[in-house]
């Protein structure tokens, strides 16, 4: 009887302990040589409960209209997070949206988001698929009321952030936590700046000719500055996309669009915002010999290059050296076992 | 520090409700032809046009009292005034009644810096239908209704006035000469919105822009305090 007891007690401690756990803290850890994150994680601390709110959320399709398209349909962890061979991606109904879904990774670095920096912080970026009619085409505020009525949310909730209310900031703030552990930074070409691996030969030269034509604007080690510029593509007669001028109504702005990163370029294909391009070496024939001029054309782009087709291999043997197969198959990452 | 100290004022900004005795407060009266404001109800414009306001909503945020000149009293938060929530009305200001003052500013609007910030709760919530979802930032002010002068869809008229990037800065300051009183009424009279709002033809103003800057100067003129008796 008396064992029966304390095994009760026992358990009702251990309960008690368990319910009234304060999360876990996670650092966030700024990998070698990089530059300050920009995120403010000072509103918005990174924990171990808040991290699994937000990756569940990622992967669940009940943030679109019809419960059936989540983050993960447009950012499938295995590629980078991006939507692998689609050139613009489908959400709800299989509607077709108008750009390329951008590869989610070093996210903590962003300055703006969206391929057109309509979106100006981390937190706020889901609203943006999550209302859009061509996306996941629901209402931002019965997205909180459907989590609210679930048997499993309210208790997540609590675990990240103390109580059981569901609300958009908290809900917000889970998914910025899970997106900004997305970080890419164990490619080849970081273990050879880490002196732990070393470049073939065709990589090495790869390497110097993005030094001398690449990197002003996919600049290492994010492999972009965040910035916006044109980059010479052809308005496109469909979707007459003239991407920053539409945010900002500048017109200098017209045609540019945010410089992405060239981490994971191997499985970001198809590239460019509207994803015209199927392969790497459409993109570098097109930086030699394809380039539309405009009023607007990136200053860097305006002497034409002399890059051979020798050296477009090249640079393509160094570009793959950005692939970090670590990040894309980081179990952390993927669908949430439960 | 003062971004943080502004920030965690904002994220209070949810809890009203304090006891209606406390002190000092802001009463926003929604008025329309020099009758109060009825959601819904059929209405007539200033030039006769019948019409109908379905809402009416605005942020108030840099609530100042001063007197003589100096600042008797700053509340950093963000309000979320809602015509169809008269509890979103009244706004109490913590002082004491004593605290002199002999006029009121405020922000028509969320400054730049909450534009900016990332996500907040309360009145600040996404969840209020206040923040653009394909474009951040916050609407400052939200009109919306019908009229057989627009002839869009379903004869809608929606003014949702915001942005925060320059030249487009959209939140305006609102400078008020009160009488010292326990509560200081306000009145919006969004007849003197539609008055110029709709001119033209113009009918939805739903993006950051020059249009969305000049209704927002018209927007914040709709304020006075009234010279009537008081209630």
């Amino acid at each position: 009887m008396r064992n029966k007891v304390l095994t009760a007690i026992a358990a009702l401690v251990l309960f008690a302990a368990a319910t009234d756990r304060q999360p876990v803290a996670v650092e966030f850890r700024i990998p070698k040589g990089w530059p300050q994150p920009r995120y403010d994680f000072a509103n918005n601390p990174l924990t171990q409960e808040g991290i699994a709110l937000g990756r569940k959320l990622f992967y669940d399709p009940i943030l679109s209209a019809d419960s059936i398209v989540s983050c993960s349909s447009c950012h499938l962890s295995y590629t980078a997070f991006t939507h692998v061979d689609h050139a613009v991606s489908h959400g709800i109904r299989d509607r077709i949206g108008t750009r390329n879904s951008p590869a989610l990774m070093n996210l903590a670095w962003g300055r703006s988001f969206m391929w057109d920096g309509a979106v100006n912080h981390l937190d706020m970026q889901a609203l943006a698929p999550i209302s859009h009619p061509d996306e996941m085409g629901e209402d931002f505020s019965h997205v909180i009321q459907k989590l609210q009525r679930t048997e499993r949310y309210p208790e997540l909730f609590r675990r990240a952030f103390g109580d059981e209310a569901i609300t958009g900031e908290r809900m917000l703030k889970a998914l910025s936590q899970f997106e900004l552990t997305l970080i890419s930074a164990y490619s080849k070409y970081d273990r050879v700046k880490a002196g732990a691996e070393v470049f073939t030969q065709q990589e090495a030269k790869g390497y110097a000719l993005f030094l001398a034509h690449c990197n002003t604007c996919h600049h290492e080690p994010l492999f972009t500055t965040g910035e916006f510029a044109n980059n010479g593509l052809r308005v496109d007669t469909i979707y007459n996309d003239l991407g920053r001028m539409k945010v900002t109504g500048v017109p200098t702005d017209s045609l540019q669009f945010k410089i992405p990163t060239l981490r994971n370029i191997e499985f970001s294909f198809p590239y460019m915002h509207d994803g015209r391009f199927k392969s790497l070496r459409h993109v570098l024939d097109h930086y030699v010999e394809g380039l539309s001029p405009s009023p607007t054309l990136a200053a860097e782009l305006s002497n034409s290059n002399s890059l051979t087709k020798d050296d477009r291999t090249d640079l393509i043997a160094f570009l793959l050296t950005l692939s970090d197969r670590d990040f894309c198959f980081d179990p952390e990452h993927g669908y949430p076992k439960e | 520090m003062v971004r943080s100290v502004a920030i965690f004022f904002c994220l209070l900004s949810g809890l009203q409700g304090l006891p209606q005795d406390r002190g000092r407060a802001l009463r926003f009266v929604p008025f329309v032809n020099a009758g109060p404001l009825q959601l819904d109800e059929p209405l007539f414009l200033p030039d006769g046009t019948p019409a109908t306001i379905t809402q009416l909503r605005f942020y108030v945020s840099q609530i100042r009292f001063f007197d003589q000149g100096h600042i008797a009293f700053f509340d950093s938060s963000c309000y979320l005034v809602d015509a169809g929530e008269p509890k979103s009305l009244l706004i109490q200001a913590d002082l004491p009644r004593s605290t002199h003052a002999d006029s009121i500013s405020f922000l028509l609007g969320i400054d730049s810096l909450n534009n900016v910030s990332g996500a907040f709760g309360g009145d600040l919530d996404p969840t209020k239908g206040m923040y653009w979802t394909w474009n951040s930032g916050y609407i400052n002010w939200k009109l919306e209704g019908t009229s057989t002068k627009c002839t869009t869809v379903k004869n809608e008229f929606q003014f949702h006035l915001g942005g925060y990037l320059p030249p487009y800065f959209n939140a305006q300051q609102v400078g008020l000469k009160v009488k010292d009183e326990g509560v200081f009424t306000v009145e919006v009279d969004v007849s003197k919105f539609f008055a110029q709002a709709l001119l033209g033809g113009r009918c939805s103003v739903m993006s950051p822009g020059k249009d969305a800057v000049e209704l927002a100067k018209l927007a914040a003129s709709v304020f006075s305090i009234p010279s009537r008796g008081e209630e």
